[in-house]
This record gives structure tokens, C-alpha cells and sequence, in this order.
């Protein structure tokens, strides 16, 4: 299955290896079999090839998803007539979590605890361990960053999208790897020089924007906004609470992904560890969540 | 209205939320009647237009009736007709609308040419009508006064927007019935862009009869009244005032580029004079905000707005919920909160159609001018913070269309109706709870507002009458197209195919053409131009020297395919692929090309074994769809070949 990614690792490769006319040159005869090759030179991990059988279980594909880290799952079968696989539709996380946003919405009224609390996401870690980087483990950039930095940021981490910050760490926005794709797209590959701030210019008049909430958010109301709208990903901020106790609004705490949500809901597989149940918490309610 | 307003003390079940009683005829168009009706559980009057579901498959008009439901769904308005519910019946498709009694052309029949302040209470209507369908990329294409319909307090209802713009070439004509009074000069001259500055003609016109009660471009001959209308030559009565005067010419210009536009026409003095607080225009977007504004504290809005419904009436609710048994406030709150797609819930209907009789006797101005004001309070970026419920569904990846479901059979995932009066509503005691917001420095930079023959044009282009509808379907054809001869294109199919290794049928009897008698065991058919035209040749037999049939092995794969030289018209031809049938070849050593597998029980150690076997073309990808990858070899050959 062709990702984004693969095309995210594509050009973190010309970008090492090749001079522009050379890049440009290739890129327009480019065979997609190479690009197996181009992984293996930047040493980043193939992106898994996975598949499930239609009639599997729900709860087996979602598992499938969670171990592999991948956010779409091709469903094949068997073509009856030359015995060859067929690809009958994908299964993507988002649509995952909708249909139990959907099917369930009786049970996702009792997930009131705050996704915080719940650990679901990832969160700036306090006092960072990595003098260069405030907000570690979550990789930010600023609106002067190139869009080149921001791919090799994807690349190297395997990450999909990245932060916008100003210097006080509030979010300004999110730059995410379909961003890059829309460059592509628009022929600006050779100008992927570009900062982000012009980068953000080239973005579809359309794009219904980046959705944030904050750290005390509860479970179920995220799984709501899950059934109304297609989102990704959400940007955590700080918001009146963590004001009260000398932050500042808007500045970043953590970013969360379908996959976070999808691995707290359908529990922690095979050979990945339980999380230890949170010790300090401000979270006063008492209703645990079905998982 | 002749229906009685408040004798409705009756208390219904919930299963006749969805139930109208015909109450007489109104009139009959082209697809079939409109009737008056009455919801029974609101008493509301409505207007119900049938549309034969056989007449739409005669005539296939299913797409311009679907864009008719698509306009009118979009098109809330104070001033156009409102679309409360489309109800599919075994033979019909029923819009159901609101009702208005009376048309503009009945009341200048009756009353003649009328005073300036009255005449430009109905241009201001109409103005704000098209204006706002303007901003949704639609155009009405046909205004005139019979299809501006009054309400019983003479306010104006804008109907049938958008369907006359099947015209093109020559059509007009036909299609017009003699009554081209009002139509621009361009739509005259039969040319392909219409774009909005049609519509200000028409307007120009419609103000220019309020005014003086006769057309402005009138004659009994057709052509002499087409001469006068693309000239643009008509006479001003000196009772106009100079600031009617000076807009009907600037709206009556020949010229669409230099013709007066929407937006200016809202500045004109006509227009602005005396102009009611409601219809004057929103603000575009909200003030830029800074993110400390986006996470402060929500004000919180004494009142509610949901998407297609406007600020809900709590006594609207209240009243809706007494008139239904067993059925609570809550229960209407929560299924009005729901999101059910375009076709909304039942609720939501019976919500607007008591809210709406219940207006009524009510100024209309007042009400638009409440609903604007809680416009603006929401848009108010200090009092957005939104809840789930708030967000408009961003990705709209489950955008009902009752036509597609009505005719393609497909429903989406949308829960069923039964569920209404379960569903909780959204934590209706906090509405506090969750900081979910948009970030507003994400969002794009509105650009300023192109010219509005560029937008339009850009958006003809994209092929859609707003962002969100889905583009016209494309018509494939899966072949290739030629002009070279045909017995040429059929020499070089046979070349490309043995070129390609593939194998073909041998043709044993083409009728005897070429005056070859078809020849037990024969190999070829010879050509021998000199025999043509002589003697009987089985024409249907014949033909078949341009049909192939043709098989090729892929990997382990046979598939079996037609080919077939179509003319598409005097010097089109089109190479029709036919897959006939693919089967799985067997691997065992000895075997022929083309025997099939016996015993299939192929794993994936078979494939690989097999992989290490056939050397000789192991660059070959093959993608599941062997015969998909075997045309579009095929193509791309053929296409080669002929450079």
C-alpha cells in the first residue's frame, strides 16, 4: 500500500542523496517498486503490509491496526475465478472509531474521565529531558521552520504531523504530512524550502481547520466529536485550569492520534505492556471506563 | 388562509409526525400537481409538489430533480421558498414547501403599476433573495413575476431557482413558450455562460414593470421583440425618480461585464433607502481572534442555534411536545440536536413547521431581524467555544441525498428514525464541559472576493453549483479510439497481440466474404479484393472479422478476453475490451499454457516456488486485476504503435 509516507521518506531521500536536476529528472520516471530500496538506505522501518479478511472480526482488525501502528487496513479476499487477492475496501481507523462512536453512544456517555488522566496521547514530558527540545517527546516547529525540516522530521520519527508554536509554546497551527502531499501535488516539490508560513498559504480554502481541546476533556466527548466530524488528530492546549496554576492558554501539552484513542479502547494487545493506573491525578470523578 | 388557527387540541401519537392531509389542488406543472396540504400534528399549511417517479425515469430528469431538491435545501431564506421535506412515495417524489398563496403577477394584474416605496419594498425582498443565492453559487436563471410568489402579508417567496438552465444553443425558443420579456440579452442570444448578471437583468426588468405597470421590451413579433431586448432600447417613463431611473439603466446594460453588479446594487441608493435592519447584509467572517480569545471562558448563549434550523423557540418545543403523547421537551430538544444527515429527523421538520405557523401572524421582518441578531451573537468568536454538537460536520463524508438512496437503493449509515425519542441529548445539564474547539489561526486566510464573472466562472468550471456537491459523473470508455480504417485497426490489433504473445480464435466462417468459402481445417482467410461485391456474403457472419477473441496467460493466471471494433460515428472507431472469463492456469510440469488448475489448493508456498520458477519475468508486477493489466497492456501498445 502506497502512503503518504512513502512518499514523505521519498523526498527526505532526494534531499540527501541527489542534486536538484538529478531529483527532478528521476522523480518523473520513478518505479514505485524502488521504493522498498529507498527505505532500506534511510534505515527507516517498511511500512507494514497488513491485510484482514472481511469477515474477520471488527475487534481483529482493530488489533491488527494497533500492532502495526498502521492507520489503514486493506480488506482482501480471494478472486474466485483466478485465486488472486483482491482488495474489497480499507478499513481506516477513523472509520473504526466512528462506527463505535455510532453503535455504542449509550457507553461512551459514561467515559468521563479526562483523556489526560486516561494517558491516552502523547504529552510534553515535565522538566524535559532534552535541553534542545522543550517539548519533548513532541516534535514542534515554528512558522519560520523550512517544510524540508518538517519532512525530515516526519521521515525520521515516523510522525504525521507537527506542531506550529510560537516562542511562548502556544499553538498556532499544525502542519501535517498530507501538507506536503498538497505541495507535491501543486508541482512545488522543487520549493519545498518554502517556511511553513508560505506553506500554510497553499492549503485548500476548504480546510475545516485544526481541532484542539484541552488536557481535563473527557473520553466521551472526544468520541463524539469523532461522529460528527473527520478529524486525525487533535492538538492539546492549555486552557483556563492550567491558567488558574500560571500557564498560558493555547500553549502546547500533547498531541493526540486515532491510533492513542483506538489503543485505549480496544485494550493493549499481545506483547505490549498494560499501563500502570495513574498515581496523581486532579480528576475527582469516579466512573471508570468500559474498555 | 381559509384553515382555522387554534382548534388543534387534540394530542397525537408520534408515529404521525410525518403525516399531511391533501386539502385541495393549487396547481399542475410539467411533472405533475402542486397540491395545499396540512401537517396534522402542527395544522401547519403547506405545499406539497408531486413529482411522478414514472415521469423521471421517461424523461430522465432525475439530476434536475435532484438539483431542484439540492437548491431549495440550500435556499433558507426569509424571501425564497423554504423546502421543509422530501417524502418518497411508491409513485412519488414529494417536495413538501411552504405555501404561498399569491403571485407578483396577480398583484400588478390587479393592481397595476404601483408607488416607489411599495415597489421597492418587493425589489429589496427580491434583491436579498438572489443575492444570497448568488453567495451558494446559484443562479435563478428565470426570474419573473410569476415566480416571485407573495405570502398572505404580501411578503415576497422567491420559487424555482436554477431550472431553466438546460438552455443553451437555440433551445431558447422552444423551451421559452413566447414569454421572453424578461430574459437577458446574452441568454437570448442563446450563449453558453450564464452566470448571475442574468438574473440582475431580470430584476431590472420585474422593478422597471412595478414601476410602471408595462414591460420594457415589449412586441407581438418575436424577432423585432428579440432585436429590441439585444439592442437594450427602451424608454423610461418620466414618472420614475431619478434614483429608480439611474438603476434600471445601469441594470438593463446589453453589455454583462459592464451591467451593474449584486453587490453594487446593494449600495445603491434605491436599494438602501428605507432599508429594513434585517436585510441588510451579515458580516462576511468574524473579526480575527487570538487563541487567548478562542480558550476564554464561554459566554454562555441564552439561546440555541442548530445548523438548518436557526435559534429554537423553547415554546416552539414546549408546544410540539404537548401536542405528542408520551413525548417530552427533552425528547424534542435531543432529536432536534441530532444530526441526521440533509433529510433531518421527522422532529426537526414538525420543529419548523409549528414554528412557522406559529410566526404566522407575526411580522416576518421582526422575526429575521431576531434570527439575524442571533446570527451575529454566535458568530461572535468570544461566545464560540463549541461543543461537539456546534462543529459543523467537517468531513460531510456521509452526505445523505434521498435521491441516490431513492433510486441507487444504498443507504448510509444513518441510525434509523425509531431511535429519535431514545437518543439522550448531548449532556444537556453542562453544557460547559469540554473545551473542543477549532483553532482559529488553522483556519485559511479568506481571500477578498474575486469579480464575480471570475468566480463564476471558476466555478462553473469545477462543475458545481457549491463546494460540497459531488461533481458530475464521467463517462468511461474502456478501449481505445481510432481513426484509421477499420481493417487497418484490425490489422494492427492482431500484430499488437502477437506482439504480446497472446493467442486469438481462428475465424472459420465470415459469411464468405472476400468470396471465401469457409474450409474445414483452414488456416487463413486470404483477401482477395478482386472477389468482393460478387456473389452471397452472410452479412451478420461477416462482421465477425471484427470481433477477436483472445486469451493470454499472466504469470498463473488465463484470462480470456473479447475485442470488438465499434464505429462511433463516420470517423470514430472504438476498440472495445470484453473480459469474457480468468481462470487459474495450472502450474504442474508438463501442462499446457493454457490448462486450467486442477486441484486448487495454491498457498502461498505454491507462489513463491512458482516466483523461483518462472525467471524469466520476474520484474513483472501484476495487479490483481489481471485483466485490467492485460487491456491496458493491450492500450498502451496499440497506442505505441501507432507513432
Amino acid at each position: 500500500m502506497l502512503t503518504v509516507l512513502d512518499i514523505i521518506h521519498l523526498i527526505q531521500y532526494y534531499y540527501r542523496t541527489a542534486d536538484f536536476e538529478q531529483a527532478a529528472t528521476d522523480v518523473e520516471t520513478f518505479r514505485l517498486e524502488s521504493l522498498r530500496e529507498i527505505e532500506r538506505e534511510l534505515g527507516v522501518a517498511p511500512p507494514p503490509l497488513t491485510r484482514e479478511h472481511p469477515s474477520s472480526s471488527l475487534f481483529d482488525a482493530a488489533k491488527l491496526i494497533i500492532q502495526t501502528h498502521a492507520r489503514r487496513l486493506p480488506l482482501l479476499d480471494n478472486d474466485s475465478e483466478t485465486g488472486h487477492e483482491v482488495i474489497i475496501s480499507v478499513l481506516t481507523q477513523y472509520r473504526l472509531l466512528k462506527f463505535i462512536s455510532i453503535n455504542c453512544h449509550k457507553e461512551i456517555q459514561q467515559l468521563h474521565l479526562s483523556l489526560r488522566r486516561l494517558r491516552i496521547g502523547t504529552y510534553v514530558s515535565s522538566p524535559s529531558p532534552d535541553p534542545n527540545n522543550p517539548y519533548w517527546p513532541i516534535a514542534t516547529a515554528s512558522m519560520e521552520t523550512s517544510v524540508f525540516d518538517i519532512v525530515h522530521m516526519f521521515s525520521e520519527r515516523a510522525i504525521s504531523a507537527v506542531p506550529i508554536v510560537d516562542e511562548e509554546g502556544v499553538v498556532l497551527n499544525l502542519y501535517e504530512t498530507v501538507d506536503v502531499i498538497t505541495l507535491v501535488r501543486l508541482g512545488a516539490y522543487q520549493t519545498l524550502d518554502l517556511k511553513i508560513k508560505e506553506a500554510l498559504t497553499q492549503r485548500s480554502p476548504d480546510f475545516p481547520g485544526v481541532v484542539i481541546c484541552t488536557a481535563s476533556d473527557s473520553l466521551g466527548t472526544l468520541l463524539q466529536l469523532i461522529k460528527k466530524r473527520r478529524v486525525h488528530r487533535l492538538v492539546v492546549v492549555e486552557g483556563e485550569e492550567e491558567e488558574k496554576r500560571g500557564g498560558k492558554k493555547g500553549r502546547l501539552v500533547g498531541i493526540i492520534t486515532l491510533s492513542d484513542v483506538l489503543r485505549y479502547i480496544v485494550g493493549h494487545v499481545d506483547h505490549e505492556p498494560r499501563p500502570k493506573p495513574p498515581t496523581t491525578s486532579a480528576d475527582p470523578s469516579p466512573s471508570t471506563p468500559a474498555s | 388562509m381559509s384553515d382555522s388557527e387554534n382548534d388543534i387540541p387534540e394530542i397525537f401519537p408520534a408515529s404521525k409526525l410525518g403525516e399531511y392531509t391533501v386539502i385541495r389542488d393549487v396547481a399542475e406543472g410539467t411533472f405533475g400537481k402542486v397540491k395545499m396540504g396540512q401537517h396534522t400534528v402542527t395544522g401547519h399549511v403547506v405545499a406539497m409538489k408531486y413529482i411522478s417517479k414514472a415521469v423521471i425515469h421517461r424523461e430522465k430528469t432525475k439530476t434536475r430533480v435532484r438539483r431542484e431538491y439540492e437548491y431549495m435545501r440550500t435556499l433558507r431564506h426569509p424571501h425564497v421558498i423554504k423546502l421543509y421535506e422530501v417524502i418518497s412515495t411508491p409513485t412519488d417524489i414529494i417536495f413538501v414547501m411552504e405555501f404561498a398563496g399569491g403571485e407578483l403577477f396577480n398583484y400588478i394584474v390587479a393592481n397595476g403599476r404601483m408607488p416607489e416605496s411599495r415597489a421597492r419594498k418587493f425589489f429589496q425582498q427580491i434583491i436579498s433573495g438572489i443575492e444570497f443565492s448568488h453567495r451558494l453559487k446559484i443562479v435563478h436563471r428565470d426570474l419573473k413575476p410569476e415566480n416571485i410568489l407573495l405570502d398572505d402579508d404580501l411578503n415576497v417567496k422567491i420559487t424555482d431557482f436554477g431550472l431553466s438552465n438546460e438552455m443553451s444553443d437555440g433551445d431558447f425558443l422552444a423551451t421559452s413558450c413566447g414569454s421572453p420579456n424578461y430574459a437577458a440579452p446574452e441568454v437570448i442570444r442563446g450563449g453558453v455562460y450564464a452566470g448571475p448578471e442574468i438574473d440582475v437583468w431580470s430584476a431590472g426588468v420585474i422593478l422597471y414593470v412595478m414601476l410602471s405597470g408595462r414591460l420594457p421590451f415589449e412586441d407581438d413579433d418575436v424577432h423585432m421583440l428579440f432585436s429590441k431586448i439585444t439592442q437594450g432600447s427602451f424608454h423610461i417613463p418620466s414618472s420614475f425618480s431619478n434614483d429608480a431611473r439611474n438603476l434600471i439603466s445601469a441594470m438593463l446594460v446589453v453589455d454583462p461585464v459592464k451591467r451593474i453588479t449584486i453587490p453594487e446594487i446593494l449600495q445603491h441608493p434605491f436599494f438602501t433607502k428605507d432599508l429594513p435592519r434585517y436585510l441588510s447584509p451579515l458580516p462576511i467572517a468574524p473579526e480575527p481572534v487570538s487563541m487567548t480569545a478562542l480558550v476564554a471562558p464561554p459566554k454562555q448563549l441564552d439561546f440555541e442555534i442548530i445548523e438548518g434550523l436557526g435559534k429554537i423557540e423553547p415554546e416552539v418545543v414546549e408546544e410540539l411536545a404537548s401536542r405528542l403523547a408520551d413525548v417530552t421537551k427533552e425528547d424534542i430538544w435531543a432529536s432536534l440536536r441530532r444530526d441526521d444527515g440533509v433529510q433531518g429527523n421527522a422532529v426537526k421538520v414538525s420543529y419548523l413547521l409549528l414554528r412557522d405557523k406559529k410566526r404566522g401572524s407575526k411580522g416576518l421582518a421582526a422575526l429575521a431581524e431576531a434570527e439575524r441578531d442571533a446570527q451575529m451573537a454566535a458568530m461572535d468568536p468570544r461566545n464560540a467555544i463549541l461543543s461537539p454538537s456546534a462543529l459543523s460536520p467537517g468531513g460531510n463524508d456521509a452526505e445523505d441525498n434521498p435521491f441516490e438512496a431513492e433510486f441507487n437503493g444504498d443507504y448510509d449509515e444513518t441510525d434509523s428514525p425509531e431511535y429519535d425519542f431514545m437518543s439522550p441529548p448531548i449532556d444537556p445539564d453542562n453544557p460547559h464541559a469540554n473545551t473542543f474547539a477549532v483553532l482559529d489561526s488553522s483556519l485559511p486566510v479568506q481571500l477578498p472576493e474575486q469579480h464575480h464573472l471570475a468566480s463564476y466562472a471558476s466555478a462553473k468550471r469545477s462543475g458545481a453549483t457549491n463546494g460540497k456537491e459531488k461533481r458530475q459523473r464521467t463517462k468511461w470508455h474502456f478501449g481505445i479510439r481510432s481513426r484509421s480504417p477499420p481493417m487497418e485497426v484490425m490489422l494492427e490489433i492482431y500484430r499488437t497481440l502477437k506482439a504480446l504473445g497472446m493467442e486469438w480464435k481462428e475465424k472459420r466462417n465470415l459469411g464468405g466474404l472476400g468470396g471465401v468459402k469457409a474450409r474445414r481445417g483452414s488456416v487463413s482467410i486470404e483477401r482477395a479484393r478482386e472477389y468482393d461485391g460478387n456473389g452471397y456474403v452472410d452479412l451478420k457472419a461477416a462482421s465477425g472479422i471484427y470481433f477477436v477473441e483472445t486469451r493470454a496467460r499472466i504469470q498463473d493466471v488465463v484470462v480470456m478476453m473479447n475485442l470488438q471494433l465499434y464505429m462511433v460515428d463516420s470517423i470514430n472507431y472504438l476498440v472495445d475490451f470484453h473480459h469474457k472469463k480468468s481462470y487459474r492456469a495450472s502450474t504442474e510440469p508438463g501442462a499446457g499454457k493454457f490448462d486450467m488448475a486442477v486441484n486448487d489448493h495454491g498457498g502461498f508456498d505454491d507462489e513463491l516456488t512458482r516466483k523461483e520458477k518462472d525467471g524469466q519475468r520476474e520484474d513483472e508486477v501484476v495487479s490483481p486485476y489481471v485483466f485490467m493489466d492485460v487491456a491496458c497492456r493491450l492500450i498502451l501498445e496499440l497506442a505505441g504503435g501507432a507513432e
